[in-house]
C-alpha cells in the first residue's frame, strides 16, 4: 500500500511542474507573435532584393562574380547550424544538429572537410564533443537575432569563399512552416544559385532521406516548383519592364555590390525563421508537457483516494473486528 | 492631381517608408538624381546620403541612407538600404552611445576578427548621423 504522505508530495511536485510548463507555454505563445512580426517586417527587403538580383543577373550575364562562380573541386564546406540558446523545446535543436551531423559524416566519407558555424548555445557542445571544428559561434541571440550577427557570418563566409578556402556554404535551420510545425531545412548559401536544394525532413520524422530514390523524387519536384516560380517571375518582369533598365555605374558593378547583401539577407532570414520556429517548438513541447502533467495528476489523485479509502476500510474492519471479539 | 510615384524604402529589418511621392531625390552612384513619374527605368547603387521625398502637398520627408540600391521603373521607386533612418528621428545622444559601445567592442576584438569591420562600419555610420545634427 503506497504511503499517503508520499503520494501527496508527488501530487504537489507534479502540480508545480505543471504550473511552470503552463507558464512557459503562454510565454512562448506571446513570443511567437513577435517573432512572426519580425519575419513579416523583414520580408519586403528580401523580396525586393531577390527581384533586383534576378533583374540584374539576367542583364549582367557573363559577369563572373566570385560568389556566383561554382568551385570545381569541393574540398571544404562551411555548415551553418542555426539552433537555439535554450532547451525545453522538444526536438528543435536536436533535429537540426542531427541533420547537420549526418551531412558532415556523408561529406567526410567523400573526403570533404567541414567547418561549422554555430548560432545558438545548444549547438556548441554537440560539435565540440564530436571534435568537429567550429569556426564561429554565437550565443544569447537566438530568440532575437540581430542583423549584426548575419553580417558577421556573411562577411566571414564571403571572405572564405572568395579566397578559395571554402568551396560551398550550407545552412541548416528550422523553418517555421506555421506556428506549430518546424521543418528542418538545408539551403545552399554559396555559391549563389538561389536554389533551395533540399528540405530534409519534418519535425518528428527521420531527418535525412532514407533512400536515394525518395531523395531524387523530392529534388525533381522541388526543381519543377522553383522553375515554375522563376518563369512566372520572369513573365511578371517582362510585363513590367517595357523599357530596359539603365544601370549606374554598370550592371556588373550593381551585381557585384548586390551579392554580399544578398548573402547577408539569406543568412538573416534563416536566423529569423529559426527564432520563430523556436518559440513554436517550445509552445508545442510545453503544451504536451502540461497535458502530460494533467494526466499524471488525475492518476495520482485516483491512487491517493484509493489509498485513503483503503486506510479507512482497514480501520473500520479493525474496530468492527475488535468489537466482535469483545462481544464474544 | 499631380502625377505620383510609389516610393518604398526598405531596410533588412523593416519597411521604413511606403507612400506616394511627386519627386524623389537620391544619391545615386554617379551623382544625385531626381526621379519623377515616367522617368526612365534605372537601377543604381546608392552612396551614403539623403533621400528626399516630396509628396503632393509639397511636404518633404528626408531619410538618410548608408548606401544601398535603388530601382525605379517609372512608376515605382524601391530603395534597398543597408541602414536608413528618418532625418528627424536621429538622436544624437543615442548615436554617441552607440559609437562608444562599438569602440569598446573593437578594443576587445582581435585584429582579424570579422566583427571588427562591422563595428567600424557602425561607428562611421553613427558619426555621420551625429555630423548631420
Amino acid at each position: 500500500m503506497p504511503n499517503l504522505k508520499d503520494i501527496k508530495k508527488r501530487i504537489g511536485s507534479v502540480e508545480s511542474t505543471k504550473q511552470i510548463t503552463r507558464t512557459m507555454e503562454m510565454v512562448a505563445t506571446a513570443k511567437i507573435r513577435r517573432a512572426t512580426d519580425r519575419i513579416v517586417a523583414a520580408t519586403p527587403y528580401a523580396a525586393a532584393m531577390l527581384e533586383v538580383l534576378e533583374a540584374v543577373a539576367s542583364k549582367a550575364s557573363g559577369v563572373d562574380s566570385p560568389l556566383l562562380h561554382t568551385h570545381e573541386h569541393i574540398k571544404r564546406i562551411v555548415v551553418i547550424c542555426v539552433v537555439s540558446d535554450r532547451g525545453l523545446a522538444g526536438g528543435f535543436n536536436y533535429n537540426v544538429l542531427r541533420a547537420a551531423d549526418r551531412f558532415i559524416q556523408e561529406k567526410a566519407a567523400e573526403n570533404i572537410a567541414c567547418d561549422v558555424i554555430v548560432c545558438g548555445k545548444k549547438g556548441l557542445p554537440y560539435f565540440k564533443y564530436r571534435n568537429i571544428p567550429v569556426a564561429l559561434s554565437f550565443r544569447d541571440q537566438s530568440a532575437d537575432p540581430e542583423l549584426a550577427q548575419a553580417r558577421e557570418i556573411a562577411s566571414y563566409i564571403i571572405e572564405a569563399y572568395t579566397t578559395g578556402h571554402v568551396d560551398q556554404v550550407v545552412v541548416f535551420y528550422n523553418h517555421a512552416k506555421n506556428v506549430a510545425d518546424q521543418v528542418v531545412t538545408a539551403e545552399q548559401i554559396l555559391p549563389v544559385d538561389g536554389y533551395v536544394f533540399a528540405e530534409v525532413g519534418t519535425d518528428d520524422e527521420d531527418v535525412v532521406y532514407r533512400d536515394e530514390s525518395a531523395k531524387a523524387a523530392a529534388a525533381s519536384q522541388k526543381r519543377a516548383l522553383s522553375e515554375a516560380r522563376e518563369s512566372s517571375r520572369e513573365v511578371m518582369f517582362a510585363e513590367r519592364m517595357s523599357g530596359d533598365f539603365d544601370y549606374e555605374p554598370s550592371a556588373a558593378a550593381v551585381l557585384e555590390s548586390l551579392m554580399p547583401s544578398y548573402v547577408e539577407t539569406r543568412v538573416f532570414h534563416a536566423l529569423l525563421d529559426s527564432a520563430a520556429g523556436e518559440q513554436g517548438a517550445r509552445r508545442k513541447a510545453m503544451k504536451s508537457a502540461t497535458d502530460n502533467a494533467t494526466e499524471i495528476l488525475t492518476t495520482l489523485t485516483r491512487v491517493y483516494n484509493r489509498a485513503r479509502q483503503g486506510a479507512i476500510t482497514t480501520e473500520i474492519t479493525e474496530i468492527v473486528g475488535g468489537a466482535a471479539a469483545l462481544e464474544n | 492631381m499631380a502625377d505620383t510615384l510609389v516610393c518604398d524604402i526598405v531596410t533588412p529589418d523593416t519597411l521604413l517608408f511606403s507612400g506616394e511621392a511627386v519627386l524623389v531625390s537620391a544619391p545615386a552612384a554617379e551623382g544625385d538624381i531626381g526621379l519623377m513619374q515616367q522617368c526612365s527605368p534605372l537601377m543604381s547603387t546608392l552612396r551614403r546620403g539623403a533621400i528626399r521625398i516630396k509628396d503632393e502637398h509639397d511636404q518633404v520627408t528626408t531619410f538618410v541612407v548608408d548606401g544601398g540600391y535603388l530601382e525605379v521603373d517609372g512608376f515605382k521607386v524601391v530603395v534597398l538600404a543597408s541602414r536608413a533612418i528618418n532625418l528627424d528621428r536621429i538622436d544624437k545622444d543615442f548615436a554617441k552611445s552607440r559609437i562608444e559601445q562599438n569602440e569598446k567592442r573593437i578594443a576587445e576584438l582581435e585584429k582579424d576578427d570579422p566583427a571588427r569591420a562591422f563595428a567600424e562600419a557602425q561607428i562611421s555610420w553613427q558619426q555621420y548621423l551625429v555630423s548631420l545634427r
